[in-house]
């Protein structure tokens, strides 16, 4: 059996190897069979029923690749690596930067450009690396600040706390009247869910992970009080304890069991916490703005979050890919989309538009919550650097760690590989 | 018992031809990724930067140099030893209850084994809801003995984490061991057994001078087998725990997943593989002397 | 004097089964039990030991496609990749387990009882390759089946699968031939036949207990393998029932009742196979081993 590899180049020639393999038969290859896309499941079936429009403008079929959202990551690396026969990718937003400096992606910015402007300002920031734009992006998030209604009524409160302070005391005095077992459920697993709180801390601190110039601050101001704030709310019992294992969808399921006041999530959670099939909360959740520090004087803040598509560099038809991207993040497949999850369009337009405001009236409050967004590290090595501070951070809400301790260390290690 | 030592003309090409197209098989899928494994953990293939080229044994010492490395391969010994003294210790005790004559024997032999056909990732999505740090059963079977009274953070801090992953795997693993101490046993006259109680020994002292030395060879033959595989573990802490909290349940097979998946450093990666490789064969090697017993057969 | 220490073991006995019962069947009814329990009682502290409602949606919509409604995910189309993917692995780990007991059964004699050259530095070789873990092994595995075609196939994973089962059955088979008396082959022999021809007239059919018992845990290994099945597959025309048993959670939610029915039927036909046959299993894992 011919199973035996006789090439000599392994390793990094073998993948360049594979590269070029696939440009030499893109040179010579006619109209292709199909175009292939690799999403995670969320996507998935919206993709494929635009798809199945493009196709028929086309003439050339579109197949869509979906696994669980946990394993995509996983499986994007595995076959870019491989050579694979994909020509479109979901791309999150902090993969961007390390998949385009890993040569995955084709850079999109003549593409993208022309109409950028119309682009809100966080979705294409997160995409460019190197003043170059590689993905088009497909849905803009945040975290939002949720909360039972009518628990803080019970509470005697008729409207939700603006600062993280008051919401201390809320807590403390809905825990006391036994309304709730505790205050908020956080998503402090360690996973990238910690990061984005943490960030969204530090920036309500009035600190920053880094700076302009790449220096790191997360070490001290107000990147080392917000992890403070993190480690009393946990040893004041404001936050549930739960909150050390969970993630950022299963925190879902203990603000729906009702006995938590407040929750900070994605816009995905609204709709869920409010499904009267599943949620016992359900009509009881609103959304107000994510409250800010008393002590720093900030009024807000929040991080982003989303999706973009992306086309491989082992594609070998760019330019339909490209259409086909196009094609399905334009405009008027927003509100479609919207009705299939709920998240943010990236399109500027849409958050004036009145039949989106009519479907969903919740978008110009999460607009107004943009307004004090701030991104992640748009960096190559993030999945690292994250999974350092994710390690530190965990290890001093455990108490495993003091938190000046595990920031500086988080930054030992940070520097030694950046 | 050895076959004469002469050869027989063609015993050879028989065995060639018997082992051709298993051979074909395993180095045809398997001496390629061995080869790679080994090649770029001597190169630099890292696809965020750094210059590709010959890098000898740094990454290699780059690995053992990293004290949370070491960590991790201080978890991934941990994780071996408890887990195979705890599994050896309930397999060999439910195999000696299996051993007894009792009604019903036969469907407990049965219902025991059940544990070990699970998958891997469906016993991990299982025991990720028990131990469900706000609604898990487990909490709750606490809560109403009294025990606790708010649900358990099993995996909130990393030493008990850890501990709950070995459970998780334990739990599932364990039939294995007892399946084969029980037919060990069942190898063993029960005449020996008699000699020995008419010689006036014991239970105790009927267990130590003859179950035990003549359950030796199995438990060799399952102690290399458990070794290997509890030095890959990689599934049930992708599920329950995904290396943490607080790096806790970082094990050598997390490092390597994350140095090429997530760093996309596959250099490294290799690397953490080979050296999960590396020590597998030192300890199979250490088993082999140690017990005086060839791993491999012996004509 | 004796009747009180027979009691006293009795007693202990007793309790000795009935921890090992519980130890074994609680988190297989806990499994059962999440299944079957309505949503919203899932999301309660302390929860419900038993279900107090029957909630059957679960399986309905997982054997019927019927409307089970949760934000965010397509159940149905899920469910019935689900029902598809049980067919594939059970396909899959089924001519796995065929192939493996051939080439792997076949090998395993030569290792056992013939001398050859390289006899040692082979099976070295087989066994390295063998430890090392699939994270590993996965990216250049990608790539060599991309290169054959066989990437996102049902035949490509068989393949993959084969590879790493044949050194197992090679390693199980080989001690197990080595418990065989050598008298019965050579008898064979001195009656005239050929070396083959003892193997397949008096080895074989006497080790046909270890056969069936190393293809049932060779079955076992391959449905239940997830690394290779979520990278080197992606068609839902070829996925296995392990991978998809992680689709049940989405970047929305984690649903643990839909997750612990799709456990439930993955986990049911290895372990509805293991109890039928588990007296083989024994008997076939542990003749050679013993007298090893």
């Amino acid at each position: 059996m011919a199973g035996m590899i006789t090439r000599r180049s392994l390793g990094a020639s073998g993948l360049a190897y594979g590269a070029t393999a696939a440009v030499a038969r893109a040179a010579t290859s006619p109209k292709p069979a199909k175009l292939v896309a690799l999403v995670s499941d969320t996507y998935g079936p919206w993709i494929s029923k635009f798809g199945r429009d493009w196709t028929e403008t086309s003439g050339i079929p579109v197949e869509v690749i979906s696994q669980a959202y946990d394993q995509t990551y996983s499986k994007i690396v595995a076959s870019l690596a491989g050579g694979s026969p994909f020509d479109i990718v979901i791309v999150d937003c902090v993969w961007t930067s390390a998949f385009a400096t890993a040569k995955f992606l084709r850079p999109l910015t003549a593409e993208i450009s022309p109409f950028a402007v119309q682009l809100i300002p966080a979705a294409i920031n997160e995409r460019k690396v190197d003043g170059q734009i590689y993905a088009m992006p497909l849905t803009s998030d945040g975290k939002f600040f949720y909360y039972n209604s009518e628990l803080l009524q019970k509470g005697g409160y008729g409207a939700p706390p603006e600062t993280w302070e008051e919401l201390g005391q809320m807590s403390r005095a809905m825990q006391q009247k036994g309304i709730v077992k505790h205050g908020i459920v956080w998503a402090w697993k360690q996973a990238e869910g910690l990061m984005c709180d943490y960030t969204l801390l530090t920036a309500g601190m009035k600190g920053s992970i880094q700076d302009a110039n790449g220096a790191w601050h997360f070490q001290e101001g107000g990147g080392l009080d917000a992890l403070k704030f993190m480690v009393s709310q946990l040893k004041e019992g404001v936050a549930d304890p739960a909150s050390l294992s969970l993630n950022d969808r299963q925190i879902v399921d203990s603000f729906d069991g009702g006995s938590v006041a407040f929750m900070l999530s994605w816009s995905f959670a609204f709709s869920i916490a409010n499904n009267p099939a599943s949620s016992p909360v359900a009509g009881k959740v609103k959304m107000a703005l994510v409250p800010g520090f008393a002590a720093a004087g900030t009024t807000s803040s929040t991080v982003t979050g989303g999706s973009g598509l992306g086309v491989t560099t082992s594609s070998k038809v760019p330019h339909l890919a490209w259409d086909l991207i196009r094609f399905v993040s334009d405009r008027r497949h927003e509100l479609d989309v919207m009705s299939f999850r709920t998240n943010m369009p990236v399109w500027k337009s849409l958050y004036n538009d009145p039949a989106m405001i009519k479907a969903f009236p919740h978008i110009q409050q999460m607009a107004k919550q943009f307004d004090y967004a701030v991104w992640r590290p748009n960096l190559p090595k993030y999945a690292q650097i994250s999974s350092i501070l994710q390690r530190e951070i965990h290890s001093a809400l455990s108490g495993e760690s003091m938190p000046e301790r595990a920031l500086a260390a988080a930054l030992t290690q940070i520097k030694a590989v950046t | 018992m050895t076959i004469r030592v002469h050869r027989e003309p063609g015993v050879e090409t028989l065995a060639w031809a018997l082992i051709a197209p298993a051979m074909t098989v395993v180095l045809g899928l398997g001496l390629y990724p061995l080869l790679y494994s080994l090649w770029i953990s001597v190169e630099r293939v890292d696809l965020l930067g750094g210059a590709p080229g010959f890098a000898g044994l740094a990454n290699y010492t780059l690995l053992l140099g990293d004290p949370l490395v070491l960590l991790a391969i201080w978890h991934t010994l941990y994780f071996t030893v408890v887990s195979i003294s705890v599994q050896s210790v309930l397999g060999l005790g439910i195999a000696l209850v299996l051993n007894e004559r009792f009604l019903g024997r036969g469907i407990l032999r049965a219902l025991v084994f059940l544990p070990w056909a699970m998958p891997t990732v469906a016993n991990a999505a299982l025991w990720s809801w028990i131990y469900h740090p706000s609604f898990g059963v487990l909490s709750t079977v606490l809560y109403k003995l009294g025990l606790v009274s708010a649900p358990v953070q099993w995996l909130a801090t990393p030493y008990l984490a850890m501990n709950m992953v070995i459970l998780a795997d334990t739990w599932k693993v364990t039939p294995f061991y007892a399946i084969m101490f029980l037919a060990a046993l069942q190898g063993i006259p029960e005449e020996l057994y008699e000699a020995a109680a008419i010689d006036g020994a014991g239970p105790f002292r009927r267990c130590l001078a003859i179950t035990l030395p003549l359950l030796a060879p199995m438990f060799l033959v399952v102690l290399v087998v458990r070794t290997m595989e509890a030095l890959r573990v990689f599934d049930v802490i992708y599920v329950l725990t995904g290396g943490g909290p607080g790096g806790g349940t970082t094990v050598l097979g997390w490092v390597a997943y994350l140095q090429a998946f997530q760093n996309l450093d596959f250099s490294v990666g290799a690397a953490a593989a080979n050296l999960m490789v590396i020590g597998s064969l030192i300890i199979a090697w250490c088993y082999a002397r140690v017990l005086r017993r060839s791993a491999f057969p012996e004509n | 004097m004796v009747g009180a220490r027979r009691g006293r073991a009795r007693i202990g006995l007793f309790i000795g089964v009935a921890t090992i019962l519980l130890w074994t069947l609680l988190p297989f009814y806990w499994m059962l039990a999440t299944s079957l329990a309505p949503q919203r009682s899932l999301i309660h502290f302390p929860i419900n030991l038993y279900p107090h409602n029957l909630d059957l949606s679960r399986f309905r919509v997982i054997f019927f496609g019927a409307g089970l409604d949760l934000p965010g995910i397509d159940v149905a189309g899920v469910a019935a990749e689900f029902r598809h993917g049980l067919v594939n692995s059970l396909l899959i780990a089924s001519t796995t387990s065929v192939i493996g007991l051939l080439l792997g059964g076949l090998a395993g004699y030569a290792f056992a009882r013939l001398r050859f050259r390289l006899r040692r530095p082979m099976l070295l070789l087989a066994i390295c390759i063998q430890m090392l873990p699939p994270i590993a092994t996965v990216i250049p595995l990608y790539f060599m089946l991309s290169h054959l075609g066989l990437l996102n196939s049902r035949p490509g994973l068989i393949v993959v699968y084969c590879a790493n089962s044949v050194v197992y059955v090679l390693w199980l088979m080989s001690t197990y031939y080595r418990s065989i008396p050598l008298e019965l082959e050579e008898a064979a022999r001195v009656d005239g036949c050929t070396r083959f021809g003892a193997l397949l007239r008096v080895v074989l059919p006497l080790a046909r207990p270890g056969l069936v018992a190393t293809g049932l845990l060779v079955f076992i290994t391959a449905w239940n393998e997830f690394t290779y099945a979520l990278i080197l597959v992606n068609d839902p025309v070829a996925k296995t029932a392990p991978v998809l048993l992680t689709e049940f959670s989405t970047q929305f939610q984690i649903d643990y009742g839909m997750t612990m029915t799709a456990a439930t039927l993955v986990a049911l036909p290895p372990v509805l196979l293991a109890f039928i046959f588990q007296r083989y299993i024994v008997r076939g894992l542990t003749a050679g081993a013993v007298k090893g």
